[in-house]
C-alpha cells in the first residue's frame, strides 16, 4: 500500500512539475541550485563489502575496507575529486634536508566520541604509532626508505629516510595510511593492536561508522566535530551491499538507492549504461583515473617473448578501434600506459614519435617482423586468463585471441581459476602469454615500483638495467623536474620495448540521482567518499 | 515408528563420518600451493611454517582428523581465515537466512508441484493439463538467475518498486521479513516444484487406474475424496523421495537466489570461502549442509512412514 502511495505520489508529482513547469518554463537560477543544503542522507550501492577494517594488517587491505575507511579515518594528505594531492590533517610539511620530512598537524582535529577514544584530540603519537604499524603490512612498499618516526611535540612528526623519496608526500596520500588512534585497536593473542572489528573503527574522518551489518549494509553518521568547518553536508551516508548489477540500477530505479560508484576501478558495464540512463532523474557520469588499462604480457626471460619483434607483431595485431567500438561503447582511449593515463607524465600517442606506430593495427606489418623473427608460420602459444574477474573479462580474452590468431599467433586460452591464477599466474609463474587486468594504485610510484627486478608484481621478469637505473633514478630525485625528466624517458623505452602491450582503457561509469549534488566522481584511488563529503540530498 | 526412527538416525551416523572424511581429505587433495598462496597472497601468517602450524598441517593426517573431529564435539568450529571471526558467529548470522529460504521454497515447491499434479491428472488431456504440464517444463528449463533478475528488473520498470535491500529482521516486521523471503523462494520453489509435479500427476494417472480407486468410485464417494484420500496418499511416495533429492539443489539455488535479493545466507559464505581458501571456514560450513540435508532426508523418510502406513509395520 505504502509503495502504491509512493508511486501515486510521484507520477502526481511529475504530472504536477510537467504543467506548471511547462507554464512557468523557468528553470531555478543556477547559483541557488548549487548552494549546499544541510540533511539528508546518501544511499550508496556497492558489489561488496569490507573485509574487515584494517589497512596496515598483515593482509592487503581489501578495496572495500580502504573505501569504508575513507569515510571514517584520515590520513595526513589526501587526494581531492581530481586528483591532487592536499593536506588532510598535516597544516603544512617542510623538507629540511633530502632524507628528512617535517609535518605540523592540525590543532583541534577530534576522534569521534565513542569509546575508548572518546572524542579525544589527534596527536602526533597517533601518527608515530600509526607509522610503527607498517613493518610487517604490505603497505610497508611504500615507504622503503623510511628509518624512523619521531614526535618532538603535540603537533610536529619528524620522519627520516635512509634515502630521498621523491614519492614521499603523495605516498602519504594512499587510501590505506590512515591514522589510527592506538587505544581503538583490540589487544591480540601477540600483544599487537587489531583493527580487524567493527568496534575499533574510531577515526577523525567526516563520518562515524554506526552500524555494520555483515554483506548488508554499513551506516555512517556524520561527524558533528569534523576539523573542516560545515562539512559534511549530509546528515549520513548508508552503503548497501549489492553485487548484481541489475540489482543495483533497480534499486535505483525505485528510489532506494541515490548513487552507484565506480569506487573500485570498475563502474557500471558500458553495456547497461542506456539502461540507466532509462531511469528517470538518473545521469551517468564519465570519469578517466587513473588506472593502467588490461594488458598483455609474457615472460621476458623467455622465447619467444623475448624477442621485441615479437612482441612489437604481437601490438601491431591489436585492432584498437574494433576494441573500443565493440567493447566500450560509452568510450574509451587507446591505451592507458605505463603510467596511467591521467597522469601527468603519461604521453599520448600523437607524442609519443616512432613507438607509435605499434598501436595502430598492421597485420601485414605484424606478419614481417613474425617473419624476422624466426617464426614464418606464426607459433603456438597458451593465452592465460581468468573468471575472477568477470564474464567480461573472459570475452575481452576471446577478442585478443581473435586478433593474434591473425597475425599466425595461435592461442590456446587457460582459464585459470582465481586463487590458483593469484598463486601462480600472477606470481609470474606461468607458460605462454597472460591477459592482465586493470590496475588502479595511488602515486606513479607505485607503478614504477613493479619494474624492479624481484618486485611481486614483475609478472613480465624484466630485468632491464636502464629501466631499472631510471625507475630508481625517478625514485630519489630531488626535484620535480629531474623525477619528470626520468619518468617520462622511462616510459619512452617501455613503448618502444613493448615490455607490456596495453589495451585500450574505457571511462569509468558512475550512476548517480539528479537529487544528489555537489558528487564529481574521483580520479585517483578508492577515493569516491571524499568527493561525498562535498555532496548534498537537494 | 520409534525402532524406525533410531535406525535411520543410526544410519546418519557412518554417513555423517564418511562425509567429514571427504571434506577434511578435499582441503589436503586440492591441486596447488594451497599453503603458500593462503600465506603469501592473503596474509593468513607471518611464515610459511606459522601457516602450516595454524591448519594443522604440521601432524600426521590422522591426528589433524581426529582433533578436529574433538573439536568439533566440543561445539568449536574454528575461526574464518579470512575474515577472523569464529565459523560459529557466521553460521548464526547466515544460515537462519538459507534455512529459512530453503524450507520456503521447498514448502513452496511441494504446494505448487502437489496441487498442480493432481489437477492435471484430475484433468487428464484438457487444456488445464497442458497449461499447468507447459508451465512445469517451462519452469524447469528456464533458469533461475535468469527468473530471479526479471523479478527484479521488471517490476523496478512498471511499477517503481524493487525488493528490499537489506534483510527485514522478523521481530520488527514480521509481515515485511516474509515478504522479503516471498519472491526469492517462490522462484527457487517453481523450479523445484516442477518435477514434483511431473511426477505427481504421473502417479496420480498410475493410482487412478488401481482397484481400490475404482472400488471407491462404484461405492458412490465424492470425486474429491477419492483423489484427497484414497489416491494422492498413495501417489506421494516418489514426489516425497523426490523432494529429498531437491534438498541439495535448493541450497545450489540459494546461492543465486541470495546474491540476487541480498540475501545473506550460506551460500554466499561457501562461495566466498572457497573463493579466499578459507578452509577452516569452508570444512564447517560444508559439514552443516550436509547435516542439514541429512535432517531434511530424515524428515522425508518419516514422511513416507506417516503417508504408508505399511512401512510403518516393516520398521517395526
Amino acid at each position: 500500500m505504502r509503495l502504491t502511495r509512493r508511486h501515486l505520489a510521484r507520477t502526481l508529482h511529475l504530472v504536477l512539475a510537467a504543467v506548471v513547469g511547462g507554464a512557468l518554463a523557468a528553470p531555478l537560477p543556477t547559483a541557488e541550485a548549487q548552494t549546499p543544503k544541510k540533511g539528508g542522507v546518501l544511499r550508496v550501492a556497492e558489489r561488496a563489502d569490507p573485509v574487515g577494517f584494517d589497512t596496515l594488517g598483515q593482509k592487503k587491505a581489501a578495496v572495500y575496507t580502504q573505501l569504508a575507511l575513507t569515510f571514517t579515518h584520515s590520513r595526513l594528505f589526501r587526494y581531492t575529486p581530481t586528483g591532487e594531492v592536499v593536506p588532510d590533517v598535516a597544516e603544512k610539511w617542510a623538507q629540511p634536508g633530502p632524507t628528512t620530512y617535517v609535518i605540523t598537524l592540525k590543532k583541534g582535529v577530534l576522534f569521534h566520541n565513542k569509546p575508548p577514544v572518546n572524542g579525544r584530540e589527534l596527536t602526533s603519537e597517533d601518527v608515530k604509532f600509526t607509522f610503527e604499524r607498517l613493518p610487517g603490512s604490505p603497505e610497508e612498499r611504500l615507504f622503503p626508505t623510511l628509518k624512523a618516526v619521531t614526535a618532538p611535540d603535540k603537533y610536529t612528526v619528524r620522519f627520516e629516510l635512509s634515502a630521498p623519496a621523491s614519492a614521499f608526500i603523495p605516498n602519504l596520500a594512499a587510501t590505506t595510511m590512515f591514522i589510527y588512534a592506538k587505544e581503538a585497536g583490540k589487544v591480540g593473542a601477540d600483544g599487537a593492536r587489531d583493527y580487524t572489528s567493527a568496534e575499533t573503527v574510531v577515526g577523525t574522518g567526516p563520518f562515524v561508522l554506526e552500524e555494520y551489518r555483515e554483506k548488508q549494509r554499513l551506516v555512517f553518521k556524520r561527524h558533528p566535530q569534523y576539523f573542516e568547518a560545515g562539512k559534511p553536508y549530509l546528515d549520513g551516508v548508508e552503503v548497501y551491499t549489492i553485487p548484481d548489477a541489475s540489482a543495483q540500477l533497480a534499486a535505483l530505479r525505485s528510489g532506494r538507492i541515490d548513487l552507484i560508484p565506480a569506487g573500485t576501478g570498475q563502474g557500471l558495464a558500458h553495456q547497461m549504461a542506456p539502461e540507466a540512463r532509462s531511469i528517470p532523474g538518473a545521469k551517468v557520469l564519465t570519469q578517466r583515473v587513473f588506472q593502467t588499462s588490461e594488458n598483455l604480457i609474457g615472460r621476458l626471460d623467455q622465447k619467444p617473448w623475448s624477442d621485441v619483434r615479437v612482441r612489437r607483431a604481437a601490438a601491431l595485431s591489436v585492432d584498437r578501434e574494433g576494441f573500443m567500438k565493440a567493447i566500450y561503447p560509452e568510450g574509451a582511449d587507446p591505451l592507458s600506459g605505463p603510467v596511467p593515463l591521467p597522469s601527468k607524465y603519461f604521453i599520448p600517442l600523437d607524442k609519443l614519435g616512432e613507438p607509435a606506430r605499434y598501436y595502430k593495427q598492421d597485420v601485414a606489418a605484424a606478419k614481417k617482423l613474425l617473419v624476422e623473427a624466426g617464426f614464418p608460420s606464426g607459433f603456438k602459444a597458451r593465452l592465460n586468463t581468468t573468471p575472477g574477474y568477470g564474464p567480461d573479462y573472459l570475452s575481452r580474452t576471446e577478442l585478443l585471441k581473435d586478433m593474434l590468431g591473425k597475425i599466425g599467433i595461435d592461442t590456446s586460452i587457460a582459464v585459470h581459476e582465481y586463487p590458483v591464477w593469484i598463486s601462480s599466474v600472477y606470481k609470474g609463474n606461468y607458460e605462454g602469454l597472460t591477459h592482465i587486468p586493470a590496475w588502479t594504485l595511488g602515486d606513479e610510484d607505485e607503478w614504477l615500483g613493479t619494474y624492479l627486478p624481484g618486485d611481486t608484481r614483475n609478472h613480465i621478469h624484466l630485468e632491464d638495467g636502464k629501466i631499472t637505473e631510471l625507475v630508481k633514478g625517478a625514485r630519489q630525485a630531488r626535484n620535480e623536474e629531474t623525477r619528470a625528466a626520468q619518468i617520462r624517458q622511462f616510459v619512452g623505452v617501455f613503448h618502444d620495448q613493448l615490455y607490456r602491450i596495453y589495451l585500450p582503457q574505457p571511462v569509468l561509469l558512475t550512476v548517480v540521482h539528479s537529487r544528489v549534488k555537489g558528487y564529481v566522481p574521483t580520479v585517483r584511488g578508492y577515493s569516491y567518499p571524499v568527493s561525498i563529503v562535498g555532496a548534498w540530498i537537494e | 515408528m520409534g525402532t524406525f526412527l533410531a535406525r535411520r538416525v543410526g544410519l546418519m551416523v557412518p554417513t555423517l563420518v564418511l562425509v567429514s572424511v571427504m571434506v577434511f581429505a578435499v582441503m589436503r587433495l586440492v591441486p596447488g600451493d594451497v599453503v603458500s598462496l593462503m600465506f603469501a597472497d592473503l596474509g593468513y601468517a607471518k611464515s610459511l611454517a606459522e601457516m602450516r602450524a595454524r591448519l594443522g598441517l604440521d601432524q600426521p593426517f590422522l591426528e589433524q582428523y581426529v582433533r578436529w573431529i574433538g573439536r568439533l564435539a566440543h561445539g568449536d568450529l574454528g575461526r574464518s581465515l579470512w575474515t577472523q571471526r569464529p565459523v560459529t558467529s557466521l553460521l548464526a548470522e547466515r544460515l537462519p537466512v538459507t534455512l529459512e529460504l530453503t524450507l520456503l521454497a521447498i514448502g513452496f515447491g511441494v504446494a505448487y508441484g502437489g496441487v498442480a499434479g493432481v489437477l492435471a491428472a484430475a484433468w487428464r488431456d484438457t487444456p488445464l493439463d497442458a497449461g499447468l504440464r507447459g508451465t512445469a517444463v517451462a519452469f524447469l528449463s528456464l533458469p533461475t538467475f535468469w527468473l530471479g533478475t526479471l523479478a527484479i528488473v521488471l517490476p523496478s520498470l512498471y511499477l517503481g518498486w524493487s525488493p528490499s535491500i537489506q534483510i527485514i529482521p522478523f521481530g520488527a516486521d514480521p509481515l515485511g521479513h516474509l515478504a522479503q523471503f516471498a519472491l526469492p523462494a517462490a522462484l527457487l520453489g517453481t523450479h523445484l516444484g516442477a518435477p514434483v509435479m511431473r511426477m505427481t500427476r504421473a502417479m496420480m494417472l498410475e493410482v487412478f487406474r488401481q482397484d481400490y480407486v475404482r472400488t471407491a468410485e462404484a461405492k458412490g464417494l465424492a470425486p474429491g475424496r477419492v483423489v484427497m484420500i484414497h489416491a494422492l496418499r498413495n501417489a506421494m511416495i516418489p514426489s516425497l523421495t523426490i523432494v529429498g533429492v531437491q534438498v541439495a539443489q535448493a541450497i545450489g539455488g540459494s546461492v543465486v537466489m541470495e546474491t540476487l535479493f541480498q540475501l545473506p545466507g550460506m551460500g554466499s559464505l561457501l562461495i566466498e570461502a572457497v573463493a579466499h581458501r578459507d578452509f577452516e571456514l569452508f570444512q564447517s560450513l560444508v559439514l552443516c549442509l550436509a547435516l542439514f540435508v541429512m535432517a531434511v532426508n530424515l524428515a522425508v523418510d518419516l514422511a513416507y512412514v506417516a503417508v504408508d502406513p505399511r512401512l510403518r509395520s516393516a520398521g517395526r
